[in-house]
């Protein structure tokens, strides 16, 4: 509190006032008189310390000898200037002793009415501002008091406006801010008449901001503001004066948590550049003067240049207001929860102040709230500005982070890999900026297909951050790319894992999607109850879900896997009329391609499909509709072919599909094109031959040479061609024919074209020749391998049981691990039965070859599980194994039992029962125990007995294998103890 | 620079000419304000060496005056505004009691006010820095303050900003024709204008009305989520001083999230298991509500939330923001 603005004013009028002549002579003659001149005039002069000492040096020579006798009550007047000039050298205590001394001892007695003492009762009032200095309130709020009540109201005038100001400072220094309040308002209301100037009335209000803030009366002081704005709001350049202890007093509100007092403080300050403008042209005005009284507004010279000088140092500077007053309402209104508000604020800041002192953190929370609000471009610019400006600093890792963050979350994807693969090897492992950076390169590799790539990325995640903040995200991305890379089962239990870990779907964010990749293992696993149950769930807890028409399309596949066509065809509209809804065209071309292929099925059962032509109006809208973009272009192709057809549209088909076949040839996936090819390969052979085919596949209209895929699925077809003439030739020539030309075509197809150039489907075709066809098996691992190395899923399992069946027929042991390898991962993850099946009995094959027969035995009875498996192609082979399992780790009760088991169940397929029927008589033979010889005997001849009846139909392999049991029996039958079976006969014959 | 001083010369005598020329005119404007109220403008004439003689203009051009020497003289004089170093226009009362009551954010009323001191001191409207000229650009003010874009139109049409000598109060007259696109809604045109803008270094009252007109013509072209980015910077380009601009835009950001499907549906999924605190929807309705919650702290500015907007202050997170 600076007194001496409030006390100015009039300070200088109470100087003016003569003692001399107030002042006897005889002290005139004695140097009083002299030295009370000499004082007067340094007063005026506004030379305080000499006037002090003009006023001290009186007092001391005459004010010792009761001056009150001597001099009557008019010597208080130099008590009281030399408290006035205390007072303006800051020395409260001496200047309150000299208005006391003035008041108390130089009383003004009747007789002295209109002389004496003049300022006896205004030295109440000086006291009282003498007190002010001191901050004794209480004091000066009584002095002023008794001020009002003695003062003679002709005589002892004052300027209201301070005094009312000044009182009311004394009660808000001490919390009274009803008192306060109240005459600060006399003050204000009475501006014009006191007259109070604006800065004294500022100056009362920063008292009452001070108070309110120490007593957290919040209210009291929007009250005042809301009543008194537009006094308390001055012009811009007298503002200038308070405007630093108000943004002081708003930042004490603000740690008050005095949000709205703060920003109403705030507001109170103007522009820096409004405030610069006004004091410029209000200087300007006063030319060569020194300052200009306007009516109740001093415009002084000596103030503006200073202040001008000190805005054009804060405009745009480092200390400027508006930097302080936007980092605070950035701060409250992020606290309030309005991110985009914050954000606002901070780019203000790095635009237009970005020379704050406290630029490095403004700009790093302007990439964190651009980070928040999803501004993604916006915290990649500043985020590279902040990179580039500040490398050394501590917030660096943070910035990266949330560059990655908003990236990722705006679907930026692969910008994410792009940054992310690079920043992953500079992070130190087990920090957030590393977690972030994991997760952000797993999950945008994930998003954009790269599963494989994403898989040991999100695995490592979901070990190394199971807190992490993003550790619900972590563990979904994880199991749905399972199920993405087709390991069901995996996918299945981490999916159930994910559900059980996070049940309460409203935290959940991917409950619908887990629940929808869930449905998708189950129908991969032919577990189609439990996928309908959770499309059920999907349904039920998730109307509005994102991918409802998916999963009203995947319900729709399972009820037609399930039989239910009826209720399968409404899914697929009910999808299809979501979709489109959704304008999610991907989806509602999908939903048109599995009706067509429902609805346009050549036969249902053994029965012409009587619907097949209402498959057509879904092909007409497939094509008009998504016939540029949609990836099912072939799929329809191939499906509507017989809906086509039977409405007399065949050669449209036919067409259809040789427009599709040369569009998809130019796209390096062409997922689809080989069954385009098959179904045109077979419309196409019921008019021409296959060696016609042969012609036009070479030489395939709209295929370039540069379309190797195409090209090389082509040449697949013509080998399918000529590989099914080769079987089904009734003519040898014929045959041997076809069986060249598929030799010559893969050695073609070998020649001209790399591995990398081939789909998928070919390198399992190709591989799948060599290995099966040819000396070499091995050289179809390049073929498999470069399937296996792909990203694309399709055909990896066929590739992987390929592979392990080369590795399966070495008779190196690490080969035939790499080959269980293979077939395991196979079994645990094709969504094929067929192939799961195969894979677990060449499982268990390569582990009897490799010896290792326990474990031969596990995957036998695996395969034998019909409640886990239900598989049924291998049971008697998968038998015979286990009961080999068993002879060979000399179990030989077990493999009695097994060999029995199987050869009884088995008969007719000779292959298995012939050498399990030898092995058990051999067994049994040995075991000798009574009845066992007789029993192996008997047994095997009744065998022979029941087979007997196909050997003429037997393959030469099965029949060599009857006879060596054959054999065995007549052995049998020549031991002296075996009955033989004629003998049987006869004795049954005699008991007869 | 001796052609230069000639042409100085040249200079000085024309404006004398000029002066002399202009007389009769300030006596016929004298006259004038005469026949109706007699008018007087008190000033100060400032000299070289700070000397100072105080005056009454009675009428004013650019370069002369006519005035009196007391404020009860019948004698007229003129003279140039050139003898002067400085003719330092004393601050009328009643233009002060308008100014206090534009700062008390009483528009309509200090608008009354202004329009009668710009009236009154026609006289002077020619000179700088005068109070008529000031008054009518608060008058516009008043207007823009009170949403009244149609008399800010008209009141353009009449104005003459040359004798402001602000550089703020200049710009602020360019401002104005981006409120004209907003009256006429021509939203490409005034995005256009505000974006020019939007890097230009201003004060923060100023910044806040091109962040304002810019989020209206982006709002107005279907653009939400630029228009709620630059309505949140006229909430906060001045700590919402400006509390017509403040409070507009914060309802603005209220209007926009309300008409988003997302914030719709997230509306509809509050509190039950269908509810999707990750889902933009979900996001933004909480920035909705946060700015429900800063209408009613601040941007408001005293004004009760509209009841359309009061459901909006329960969507809060569990957790503060910081």
């Amino acid at each position: 509190m600076n007194i001496r603005n409030l006390s100015a004013p009039f300070l200088g009028g109470l100087a003016a006032v003569s003692i001399v002549a107030s002042v006897p002579a005889s002290a005139q003659d004695e140097g009083l008189g002299d030295l009370v001149n000499k004082g007067l005039a340094a007063m005026k002069a506004s030379k305080w310390e000499e006037a002090l000492a003009l006023h001290t040096r009186a007092v001391e020579r005459f004010g010792n000898n009761q001056p009150l006798m001597l001099f009557g009550p008019q010597f208080g007047v130099i008590y009281y200037r030399k408290g006035i000039c205390e007072m303006k050298l800051e020395q409260w205590d001496e200047a309150v002793k000299s208005f006391e001394i003035c008041y108390r001892d130089f009383p003004n007695d009747g007789a002295a009415a209109g002389g004496g003492n003049v300022y006896h009762k205004r030295a109440l009032l000086k006291w009282g501002e003498a007190a002010m200095g001191q901050e004794d309130w209480e004091l000066a709020i009584r002095q002023f008091n008794k001020f009002l009540e003695e003062r003679d109201k002709t005589r002892d005038t004052f300027p209201q406006g301070a005094f009312y100001v000044s009182r009311a400072i004394c009660y808000y220094k001490l919390l009274k801010i009803p008192e306060g309040n109240e005459d600060l308002e006399i003050a204000i209301k009475n501006k014009v008449t006191f007259p109070t100037p604006d800065p004294g009335i500022i100056a009362g209000f920063q008292a009452l901001v001070a108070a309110v803030i120490e007593k957290r009366n919040e209210q009291a002081l929007l009250d005042f503001i809301e009543k008194n704005r537009g006094d308390i709001t001055i012009e811009p350049f007298e503002m200038q004066e308070f405007s630093r202890v108000f943004m002081r007093l708003a930042g004490d509100a603000v740690s008050a948590e005095m949000l709205r007092a703060a920003l109403a403080l705030y507001q109170m300050v103007p522009p820096t550049e409004v405030a610069l403008h006004d004091s410029k042209v209000r200087l300007a005005s006063l030319g060569d003067r020194a300052g200009m009284r306007d009516g109740p507004r001093s415009v002084v010279k000596a103030k503006l240049q200073p202040a001008v000088k000190s805005l054009e140092e804060q405009l745009g500077g480092p200390g400027a207001a508006e930097v302080i007053k936007l980092a605070a309402t950035a701060f409250i209104h992020e606290k309030e929860g309005n991110v985009r508000g914050a954000f606002a604020a901070y780019e203000q800041l790095e635009k237009f102040y970005s020379r704050a002192e406290k630029r490095e953190d403004n700009l790093y929370n302007l990439v964190r709230t651009g980070s928040l609000i999803g501004s993604v471009m916006a915290a990649e610019r500043y985020g590279q500005t902040f990179l580039k400006d500040f490398p050394e600093s501590s917030y660096v890792p943070a910035v990266r982070r949330m560059m990655l963050s908003s990236l990722f979350y705006e679907g930026a994807y692969e910008t994410c890999i792009e940054i992310a693969s690079v920043m992953i090897h500079e992070l130190e492992a087990g920090t957030p900026e590393h977690d972030i950076c994991l997760h952000v390169l797993g999950g945008s590799y994930y998003y954009t297909g790269n599963y494989d790539e994403a898989q040991p990325l999100l695995d490592q995640h979901v070990e190394q951050y199971p807190e992490s903040a993003v550790a619900l995200a972590a563990l979904y991305f994880q199991a749905s790319n399972f199920t993405k890379l087709q390991f069901w089962a995996k996918g299945a239990r981490l999916l159930d894992a994910f559900f059980e870990k996070y049940p309460d779907a409203s935290q959940n964010v991917f409950f619908p999607f887990a629940l929808l990749d869930r449905a998708t293992c189950h129908f991969a696993e032919d577990e189609n109850a439990a996928a309908l149950e959770k499309l059920t769930q999907l349904e039920r807890d998730f109307p509005s879900t994102v991918v409802m028409e998916m999963a009203l399309n995947l319900k729709g596949n399972v009820l037609q896997t399930e039989g239910d066509e009826e209720a399968a065809e409404k899914s697929y509209l009910a999808a299809l009329a979501l979709a489109e809804e959704r304008e999610n065209r991907i989806v509602a071309g999908e939903s048109l391609y599995f009706l067509v292929g429902l609805l346009g099925e050549k036969n249902k059962g053994s029965e012409e499909n009587p619907r097949v032509k209402e498959a057509v109006p879904f092909a007409d809208k497939f094509w008009s509709e998504h016939g540029i973009d949609s990836p099912y272009k072939a799929q329809v192709a191939v499906a509507q072919v017989h809906a086509l057809d039977a409405v007399g549209r065949g050669d449209e088909a036919l067409e259809r599909l040789r427009d599709v076949i040369a569009e998809m040839a130019t796209s390096t996936e062409a997922f689809g094109l080989e069954e385009a090819i098959n179904s045109y390969t077979d419309i196409y052979l019921e008019r021409h031959t296959p060696e016609e085919l042969r012609e036009h596949y070479y030489n395939f209209p709209g295929i370039r040479s540069s379309d190797r895929v195409a090209r090389a699925l082509l040449r697949i077809a013509v080998i399918s061609v000529f590989e099914n003439v080769a079987r089904r030739a009734d003519d040898e020539d014929r045959k041997r024919g076809a069986v060249a030309t598929v030799k010559t075509l893969f050695e073609e197809l070998k020649r001209d074209f790399a591995p990398a150039d081939l789909s998928s489907y070919i390198l399992v075709k190709v591989g799948d020749y060599l290995r099966t066809n040819t000396t070499a098996p091995r050289e179809a691992l390049t073929y498999y391998d470069e399937v296996i190395g792909r990203q694309d899923q399709s055909y990896r399992f066929g590739a992987l049981f390929g592979r392990g069946d080369v590795y399966a027929r070495s008779t190196n042991a690490a080969d035939l691990d790499k080959g269980i390898e293979d077939f395991k991962r196979v079994f645990a993850d094709s969504q094929e039965k067929n192939e799961r099946e195969l894979a677990l009995f060449r499982t268990a094959e390569t582990q009897m070859a490799k010896g290792d027969y326990a474990a031969a035995a596990e995957s036998a009875k695996l395969y034998l599980d019909r409640e886990k498996n239900n598989f049924s192609n291998f049971t008697p082979e998968a038998g015979l194994l286990l009961a080999r399992s068993y002879d060979e780790r000399k179990m030989t009760e077990d493999a009695i039992a097994m060999y029995v088991k199987v050869w009884s169940a088995h008969m007719g397929k000779v292959a298995v029962s012939a050498p399990a029927v030898k092995r058990w008589m051999e067994l049994s033979w040995q075991r000798n125990q009574p009845g066992d010889r007789q029993g192996a005997y008997e047994g095997a001849a009744g065998y022979l007995a029941l087979t007997g009846r196909f050997e003429d139909r037997m393959s030469p392999e099965d029949l060599a294998l009857w006879r060596e049991v054959g054999k065995l029996v007549e052995t049998y039958e020549a031991d002296p103890n075996i009955k033989s079976l004629e003998q049987i006969a006869r004795e049954k014959e005699g008991r007869r | 620079m001796a052609r230069l001083q000639g042409i100085k010369t040249i200079i000085h005598t024309m404006n004398k000419l000029f002066c002399t020329m202009l007389f009769p005119l300030l006596a016929q404007a004298g006259l004038a304000q005469q026949q109706t109220q007699p008018f007087q403008a008190e000033a100060v004439l400032i000299f070289e060496g700070g000397e100072i003689q105080q005056i009454w203009i009675t009428a004013a051009t650019e370069t002369a005056i006519r005035y009196r020497e007391t404020a009860v003289s019948v004698d007229l004089r003129d003279m140039q505004i050139s003898d002067a170093q400085s003719v330092y226009l004393l601050e009328p009362r009643e233009y002060s009691a308008a100014r206090d009551l534009f700062m008390g954010r009483k528009y309509q009323e200090a608008k009354e006010r202004f329009a009668a001191v710009k009236e009154r001191y026609r006289p002077t409207s020619r000179m700088r820095a005068n109070h008529s000229t000031l008054s009518a650009f608060y008058e516009m003010e008043c207007m823009r303050m009170l949403g009244d874009l149609e008399s800010l139109h008209t009141a353009m049409e009449n104005f003459m900003p040359d004798p402001l000598e602000r550089e703020t109060h200049r710009r602020q007259v360019q401002l104005y024709g981006l409120w004209d696109a907003v009256r006429t809604k021509s939203w490409p045109r005034l995005e256009i204008l505000a974006k020019e803008m939007t890097d230009v270094p201003l004060p923060g009252d100023q910044r806040a009305q091109v962040a304002y007109c810019l989020g209206m013509a982006l709002e107005g072209q279907n653009r939400p989520i630029e228009a709620l980015n630059a309505f949140n910077t006229a909430m906060t380009a001045d700590a919402g001083a400006s509390e017509t601009i403040a409070r507009d835009a914060a309802l603005a950001v209220m209007r926009i999230h309300l008409a988003d499907p997302d914030v719709q549906l997230a509306i509809r999924q509050w509190g039950t298991p269908d509810e999707r605190p990750n889902s933009p929807g979900h996001t933004r309705l909480l920035e909705a509500g946060a700015v429900a919650h800063l209408y009613e702290l601040t941007l408001g500015a005293g004004k009760p939330l509209p009841e359309a907007n009061k459901a909006l202050l329960k969507y809060k997170p569990e957790q503060p923001a910081i």
